[in-house]
């Protein structure tokens, strides 16, 4: 009996060490990630550019997190409060956090981040933020108290890593924050922290020891790797030189069908939410400002054939302004009523005067994207010049691009993929609202303003009452299917795909290596 | 004196180069605003670009202030990396110079023992080969990568696709961290060296088979020596001088390969940082490459001629 | 490089690149590929896409043509335009007087010097990427390749009796030079323009590869990079241009008698 209690003793022993040991196991190494460009800078309060945010979002944190679903769960902040009339939002930080570099953490950062960083700089945040928060306290160093001008319901959702990033107030006062040394030293709250930046190189981080949240990261190091093709991307990840792709097309994940991957399709990404690849009228110009010539084009334009030859089906055919990723706002009929159909398409333009000259060509028109989206101005090339206008495309790289398309407003059409975000609030009011017409980087690009919209859209904003904003959003995508001062194309999903011996990212948001380990 | 001339020549030559780029920067759309200040307007960057490089002063001016700028070593500033171009280049220098030197030396030496066994005789094999090497020097340099890291890479698995290290980075001795980079630089320097092999295979054929026509070389084979010997022994060592320092001259044609290479290969060179600075308007970053590459390859130029001369006094005359 | 007699082997190497180009222009769409109606994609080489289709579902022979003609008018125009510079500097150089010689050899030298494929990045940069520009930037360039070539031939024709006689009877320089020199120098200028109208492609392909060509118009090199995107799912989409760079430049290589080594 004794000896059989012995062995058992033994062999429980044997099985709680080897489960304590394969938990040991899952700290530590190194994870290899690849991105396609180089971020430039790692100062993701100024910036809302993908590859930026993809790494930078690992150092930082915002003062909640956002799950898949989009919920808001605490992250600098442990509880927060909302005041009867919506005006005012308390959070309480955590205790005991510290920035990297040791220095506590205190609401006074969150204060200036907001206001000399996010405020100024940040796309989505000053376009779809500042316009409502009246001011932000500190009564004390562990509480923030944001006093808005009206109730906001997409509050919490606009708080998050990707959204309102919070950056150190002792390493960034007093400079000019697009030129600040914490852009290339940064120094940050998060799970890992910053080791070296070598310029279209790569950039390495290591594991915050002393981060917040206890137990976490399990990861010692991540590897982000700069390569620019993706082919390049895929040779490497199936030799084994790389242990996650970002973000990779629908068609290079056939070429992994052998390997043993994971694989995470979100509506999420680093640099946004619930994007929309959407084609941008300039209203201010004679052709594109004629509703014939823009109905024409979305008769014209094959989506469903873009969807498949340049998304790979990755994602699906915009049925509505603002994408079905935000369900209970999203209009699923409003654009049913427009299909392809190149005949109408043409009598269209006829009508709107351009007739054809000998060689059947109708009009030049300049279209300004992103060389990433090349593929699509190349087939939409095609679809043009079948009722006779000629698209003129300009590669251009962001910083060239927001000059052309928002500060000089030079364009005739651009593509832009519009992150709606996780609430109409974040990244739809910024594309159609009157007061978002400006120099401000991916605000109203087409120019348009409707009085009626600006209404619907301040209804919208003022209310908590997520049914009577609705209807308001109803309304509002009616009136854009008709006004149609953008075309909406392609809701885009990202793909990314990791080895099976890896698990935990979380690759919707920039924090995607939190809880990544190694299982084995 | 011969070495003063063609210093002289060389500083000429290095200020054509920037004169050259300075033309292109105020001839391009925007100005030189924009090609010194790249298209990254911040708001009130252009003033500040205007201010700090005095451009609304008149054209003289500007350029001699310019090519002043350039001989003390202030290559410009890039806007984009927030950085002084000279250091970005600086950074990049020994990545580059990696792949190459090397590079030079394959094509150097692989180029002329190629050569040499591609010359005809009366076996059919050899004249296979330089077939076969005229084939080789239409590749483009991207296809050639490509078919290299499918061989190498992907099917035979030995050699690694990208970058200049394995970021796993287990701590290594100094011997394994040279292999290391050896094997990342493998495939880089051959698809680079491909297209200059080839092209020195074929002037190295060319010129022995013109060397054997001389007198002295018939006059040997005359006296009894074989085929092979009259070509490594005789002919080969009087056309060599002239290959070599061709070259030389063929080193323009490297620098632009490194362009594409290190694109492909994910490796962070001044080729790349072209390319990109290019794609991504950052003008500065861009002429002051030029500019260093221009002026690079002119002090070489000078340098292996100035050897050329002292080995080979012919050349000299031939050139003065 | 000396003159050679108009080999065999040069001249079917010339009729096939004009043979070449000229079924460029003829296959090419006119109206440019956008006029085409666009196929399944992916679809291999069949009787009714000889050469496949590619990701956008357009016809790979008719990318090909395209192609084609851009690649090869940028070479052209490239290489007329160092060809007239190079050959106006090396006659002048090799039939005038010693001090043109020196002067213009070493204009010729300092022009050498120049980076083609960087210059040309950088007037990709400041003027994007258009292809004329490409063309001017070539052809400024690499004409000291020609010069220097033209520049020795013409002075060993220089000394033949033909040439004298006609300075002894009293021809203007430029006049013995047009109606006598330049007409024996064809051979070596076509053998030079290979050179640089040989550069001229691949340089084009470089330049379209890493994404700096004109994006308004196809050409082999933007074939070969899109193709590789996707290189085991669509073989034909970068192997074709692949193969036509090959065979083009292979074609010049020949033309101007590089492998040539018959002692």
């Amino acid at each position: 009996m004794r000896r059989i209690c012995r062995w058992l003793g033994l062999a429980f022993c044997l099985v709680l060490g080897s489960a304590t040991a394969g938990q040991a196991q899952q700290r530590g190494g190194t994870a290899v990630i690849a991105v396609s460009g180089d971020p430039g800078h790692l100062n993701p309060a100024i910036s809302t550019a993908g590859p930026l945010h993809a790494v930078a979002g690992s150092l930082y944190n915002g003062l909640v997190g956002l799950d898949r679903d989009g919920n808001p769960v605490p992250d600098l902040a442990q509880a927060w409060v909302l005041s009867e009339d919506g005006l005012a939002a308390t959070f309480t930080l955590r205790a005991e956090m510290r920035w990297h570099d040791g220095v506590k953490f205190t609401a006074a950062d969150v204060k200036f981040s907001f206001e000399e960083a996010l405020f100024r700089f940040h796309a989505r945040a000053r376009a779809g933020l500042a316009p409502v928060v009246a001011a932000i306290d500190t009564p004390d160093a562990q509480t923030v108290v944001f006093r808005l001008r009206r109730p906001h319901p997409a509050l919490l959702r606009q708080l998050d890593v990707t959204e309102a990033p919070i950056i150190p107030r002792h390493v960034h006062a007093g400079q000019d924050l697009a030129r600040s040394s914490g852009n290339l030293q940064p120094v940050g709250t998060g799970p890992f922290r910053f080791e070296s930046y070598r310029r279209d190189d790569q950039i390495v981080l290591l594991r915050n020891a002393a981060y917040f949240k206890p137990g976490l990261p399990y990861l010692d190091r991540l590897v982000f790797r700069i390569i620019p093709d993706a082919n390049t991307q895929v040779n490497a990840f199936l030799r084994g030189e790389l242990d996650m792709l970002a973000r990779i097309s629908a068609s290079d994940v056939a070429r992994l069908a052998n390997a043993d991957i994971i694989r995470a399709d979100t509506r999420a990404a680093p640099g946004g939410a619930n994007c929309v690849m959407t084609l941008s009228f300039n209203l201010q110009r004679p052709v594109p400002g004629d509703a014939r010539v823009r109905r024409a084009f979305s008769h014209a334009i094959d989506r469903a054939q873009l969807l498949d030859r340049v998304a790979f089906g990755q994602g699906r055919v915009a049925q509505a302004p603002i994408a079905s990723g935000i369900a209970w706002a999203h209009l699923p009929e409003s654009l049913s009523g427009i299909t392809t159909d190149i005949a109408l398409a043409n009598r269209l333009l006829d009508e709107a005067g351009l007739a054809r000259n000998a060689e059947g060509r109708r009009t030049s028109l300049d279209l300004l994207l992103f060389p990433a989206f090349g593929r699509y101005a190349e087939l939409m090339r095609h679809h043009l010049a079948s009722v006779g206008i000629d698209l003129r495309v300009r590669l251009l790289d962001p910083a060239a691009f927001v000059q052309s398309v928002f500060n000089d407003r030079d364009f005739d059409l651009a593509l832009i993929s519009y992150c709606n975000g996780t609430d109409p609030e974040i990244g739809v009011r910024r594309m159609y609202h009157s007061q978002a017409i400006g120099k401000v980087p991916f605000s109203n690009a087409a120019g348009y303003a409707d009085g009626e919209v600006d209404r619907w859209f301040d209804a919208a904003g003022s209310t908590i009452d997520q049914e009577e904003r609705a209807r308001s959003y109803h309304a509002i995508q009616r009136k854009l299917a008709r006004d149609l001062p953008y075309w909406w194309l392609i809701e885009t999903d990202f793909t990314a795909v990791w080895r099976a011996d890896l698990d935990g990212f979380t690759p919707w948001s920039g924090q995607l290596a939190e809880h990544a380990k190694r299982l084995r | 004196m011969f070495l003063l001339r063609r210093l002289a020549f060389a500083a000429i030559a290095v200020w054509v180069a920037a004169s050259v780029t300075f033309l292109l920067a105020h001839l391009a759309p925007g100005g030189p605003v924009v090609a010194l200040g790249g298209e990254h307007g911040a708001p009130g960057q252009l003033e500040e670009v205007t201010r700090s490089y005095g451009l609304d002063r008149p054209l003289p001016v500007i350029y001699l202030d310019y090519i002043s700028r350039l001989a003390r070593g202030d290559l410009g500033f890039s806007y984009r990396a927030q950085l002084p171009v000279a250091s970005l280049i600086l950074e990049r220098m020994p990545v580059t110079l990696g792949i190459m030197i090397p590079a030079i030396l394959l094509a150097g030496c692989g180029g002329v023992v190629l050569g040499m066994a591609s010359l005809p005789t009366t076996t059919r094999p050899r004249r296979l080969i330089g077939a076969g090497l005229a084939g080789l020097h239409a590749l483009p340099s991207f296809v050639a990568a490509g078919v290299l890291v499918l061989v190498f890479s992907l099917w035979l698995g030995v050699l690694p696709v990208q970058g200049i290290s394995d970021p796993r980075g287990a701590p290594m001795t100094p011997g394994q961290e040279m292999i290391a980079w050896l094997r990342h630089l493998a495939l880089p320097v051959a698809a680079l060296a491909l297209h200059q092999i080839t092209f020195m295979a074929l002037l190295t054929r060319v010129r022995v088979a013109e060397e054997m026509t001389r007198p002295y070389a018939v006059a040997v084979r005359a006296k009894g020596a074989s085929l092979r010997r009259t070509r490594w022994r005789h002919a080969l060592p009087n056309a060599l001088l002239p290959i070599l320092t061709l070259l030389g001259a063929r080193l323009g044609a490297f620098v632009g390969g490194t362009m594409v290479i290190e694109t492909i290969f994910a490796l962070p060179g001044i080729g790349r940082l072209a390319v990109t600075s290019a794609i991504a308007r950052d003008h500065p970053t861009v002429i002051g490459i030029v500019v260093v590459a221009c002026a690079a390859v002119i002090l070489v130029n000078a340098i292996v001629d100035v050897l050329a001369m002292r080995l080979d006094p012919r050349i000299g005359a031939a050139r003065a | 490089m000396n003159a050679r007699n108009w080999s065999l082997s040069s001249r079917l190497a010339v009729a096939a690149l004009l043979a070449i180009f000229v079924m460029c222009s003829i296959l090419a769409p006119p109206g440019g590929l956008t006029a085409l109606p666009l196929g399944a994609p992916f679809e291999r080489p069949s009787l009714a896409h000889l050469l496949g289709t590619d990701d956008l579902g357009r016809d790979g022979l008719a990318a090909l043509a395209q192609g084609g003609r851009t690649s090869l008018q940028v070479a052209s125009i490239a290489t007329l335009l160092a060809l007239a510079l190079g050959t106006f500097v090396g006659l002048c150089a090799g039939l005038g007087p010693r001090w043109l010689d020196e002067t213009l050899m070493r204009i010729t030298d300092v022009v050498a010097s120049l980076l083609t494929l960087l210059i040309a990045i950088l007037v990709a940069a400041l003027f994007g990427g258009s292809l004329i520009g490409l063309a001017l930037v070539l052809g400024l360039t690499r004409w000291p390749v020609i010069a220097r070539i033209v520049r020795v031939e013409s002075m060993s024709l220089r000394e033949r009796e033909f040439v004298r006689a006609a300075i002894a009877l009293g021809g203007t320089p430029s006049r013995v030079a047009m109606r006598h020199v330049l007409p024996q120098l064809l051979p070596t200028m076509l053998s030079a323009s290979g050179i640089v109208f040989g550069g001229a492609i691949l340089a084009e392909a470089a330049l379209a590869f890493v994404g700096l060509g004109d994006p308004a118009l196809t050409s082999w090199g933007q074939l070969i990079a899109a193709g590789f995107t996707f290189v085991d799912r669509a073989w034909w989409s970068w192997a074709f241009p692949s193969a036509a760079i090959i065979i083009a430049s292979g074609l010049v290589a020949l033309a101007a008698d590089i492998t040539d080594a018959t002692p």
